[in-house]
């Protein structure tokens, strides 16, 4: 029997069309901005030394007057010029191993004759599983995509399957970045002030008769617990190493949470499964969470000890 | 003698148990003991619910944002969550679209496209200028789970800054009452940017012209007030499958299209 009557034509929809400029544009900015790459490993046959490998991967820029610091490294590395494609090895002599760098990294990158100046921080990882492991793992993941694409081109929509490849692309280069696990450390991590808990102000003032009532209690130790991106941390810190210039009763240290999970969770700053920043042990036994009307609270908390 | 479930109890009893699941996975440290992950949430769902294990993918693009980072992770994430199954996670499985189906019992027409995605939009954009996640800030699921609990487990107190989190939080919950899913149907951004996908992904419900016979029952039926004919499986399109009244709407998932000798037989 053949079809009578209009027949009902799939018009490509709106929103495939802002799908499509959607994930494109995400595509775009990695081509853009994903140009320099760093690779690092240790070698440790004379020594202890930080073997970093900057990678321009860009067709079209290179770089000049590259200069990267690495934390617990005195000196900047300067390196005059990445030429397009090229790779460029650096030697550093580290007295320690560590998980991560967070590099500042400045430099001018160039297309012809137009360069401009970027400075950005730059996570680099020393590389945990060997190079054939590494290539070995892209080659099944874009073995198994390309099979995956061959197999859906000819059946499935082309939105759907072009999705797929975008989407994969752009997951593979997120994971490269290590950005599972920045993801991981936003959630892991309860910033009361940013989730809209509580209001902090600019600074605490400190006034005389705080400091005397303060002077009147016992040598109490102080831990804080903060994170270098939590809004309300910097306030209580401050207001703490201020009050402990005025009152040598009190011990301050301040621990980064992130980097000292292990000791956070054993002095219970976690609460769930989250790790809430600022948080105040005082005398290893009462928590303050929070900046909230701190100087009240720090207050009733050292008399609590006492 | 084995009574055969209707097509309806078939569909409320699944949904009864991905909804759950949705519920649980939100209490995912509580119930499965498993840590923090990198895993993002299909839904709209805080990660400061002290017992959470997925982060909220909002609150994850806003917060790449202030670091100035390229969310590839989370847009690839979304991708595939979208891919799967587009809004059906909002009619399915978010634990604040499960809430929204509890208080919305009255249905009512009308729904608009565009304002979630200037919400989308205006979050993002204040994320980036001001590097603070200010959306976070009157987020009403972030009442529901993060600030109530985290009052009720004695982190947070009450401030001005939590006092107009549930303040804005009573207005949602008293509109939802008014409309039903109004938060979904008008506001959520992830919603928008799963309503993206509501076309490409496998999941679609067929709508079949030649059957249908004007009646309306579908769209009567709709929580999210859609003219189901004509906007079914459109970026509003939550696919909860309340529509499927009758025969000339039906489910279906699948990822290849139909072949031409199949389409000729239909």
């Amino acid at each position: 029997m053949t079809q009578t009557g209009p027949v009902r034509r799939e018009v490509a929809p709106q929103a495939v069309k802002w799908l499509i400029c959607f994930i494109a544009l995400c595509a775009l900015s990695c081509v853009a901005f994903s140009a320099l790459s760093f690779e690092a490993d240790y070698d440790e046959s004379d020594g202890l030394y930080l073997v970093l490998r900057i990678r321009n991967t860009s067709p079209l820029v290179y770089f000049e007057n590259l200069s990267i610091l690495l934390p617990g490294v005195p000196d900047r590395l300067e390196i005059p010029k990445v030429e397009t494609g090229g790779i460029y090895v650096e030697r550093v002599l580290v007295t320690e191993k560590k998980d991560r760098y967070d590099a500042d990294v400045r430099y001018t990158f160039c297309e012809g004759d137009v360069c401009l100046y970027r400075e950005e921080e730059v996570l680099i990882r020393p590389a945990r599983f060997p190079d054939w492991l590494r290539y070995l793992g892209n080659g099944v993941f874009f073995f198994v995509l390309g099979v995956l694409v061959f197999w859906l081109w000819p059946r499935a929509k082309k939105a759907f399957t072009l999705a797929i490849i975008l989407a994969a692309l752009t997951g593979w280069l997120g994971i490269r970045q290590y950005q599972p696990e920045t993801v991981r450390s936003i959630a892991s991590t309860l910033c009361i002030s940013c989730i809209g808990m509580e209001v902090v102000p600019d600074t605490f003032p400190i006034t005389a008769d705080y400091i005397d009532a303060v002077l009147e209690l016992p040598i109490t130790r102080v831990e804080v617990f903060h994170t270098d991106w939590c809004r309300s941390c910097p306030v209580v810190i401050e207001f703490l190493e201020e009050l402990a210039m005025y009152c040598g009763n009190l011990e301050i240290i301040v621990y980064d949470a992130e980097e000292e999970s292990r000791l956070a969770a054993e002095k219970g700053v976690y609460s769930g499964n989250t790790l809430v920043v600022p948080s105040t042990i005082v005398g290893g036994k009462t928590r303050i969470t929070g900046a909230e009307r701190f100087p009240e609270r720090f207050l009733k908390s050292l008399r609590e000890v006492k | 003698m084995k009574k055969a479930l209707s097509r309806k109890q078939k569909r409320t009893f699944w949904k009864t148990v991905t909804k759950s699941a949705g519920i649980l996975l939100m209490f995912g440290g509580l119930v499965f003991r498993c840590p923090m992950s990198f895993f993002i949430f299909p839904g709209l769902n805080c990660y400061a619910f002290p017992w959470g294990c997925a982060a909220c993918p909002m609150g994850v693009l806003q917060n790449f944002l202030i670091f100035r980072y390229i969310p590839f992770f989370p847009v690839a994430s979304l991708s595939v969550i979208g891919l799967l199954a587009g809004r059906g996670w909002c009619g399915w499985f978010c634990p604040f679209g499960t809430f929204q189906d509890a208080l919305g019992w009255v249905k009512r027409r009308g729904s608009n496209p565009w304002i979630k995605y200037v919400v989308l939009v205006v979050a993002l954009a204040l994320a980036f200028t001001f590097k603070d996640p200010l959306f976070c800030k009157i987020c009403p699921a972030g009442t529901l789970e993060g600030t109530l609990p985290n009052i009720l487990i004695g982190i947070a107190t009450f401030n001005p800054a939590s006092i107009l989190h549930i303040s804005i939080f009573i207005i949602i919950v008293a509109f939802s009452l008014w409309i039903s899913r109004f938060w979904c149907r008008f506001l959520c951004p992830v919603g928008a940017i799963l309503g993206l996908f509501n076309r490409v992904t496998p999941l679609q419900i067929n709508f079949s012209e030649n059957l249908c016979v004007h009646c309306d029952r579908c769209s009567d039926q709709c929580p999210q007030g859609l003219d189901v004919p004509v906007q079914v499986n459109g970026t509003d399109c939550i696919k909860c499958g309340q529509c499927t009244v009758c025969s000339a709407l039906k489910f279906s998932y699948r990822i290849t299209e139909k072949s031409t000798a199949e389409k000729r037989r239909l």
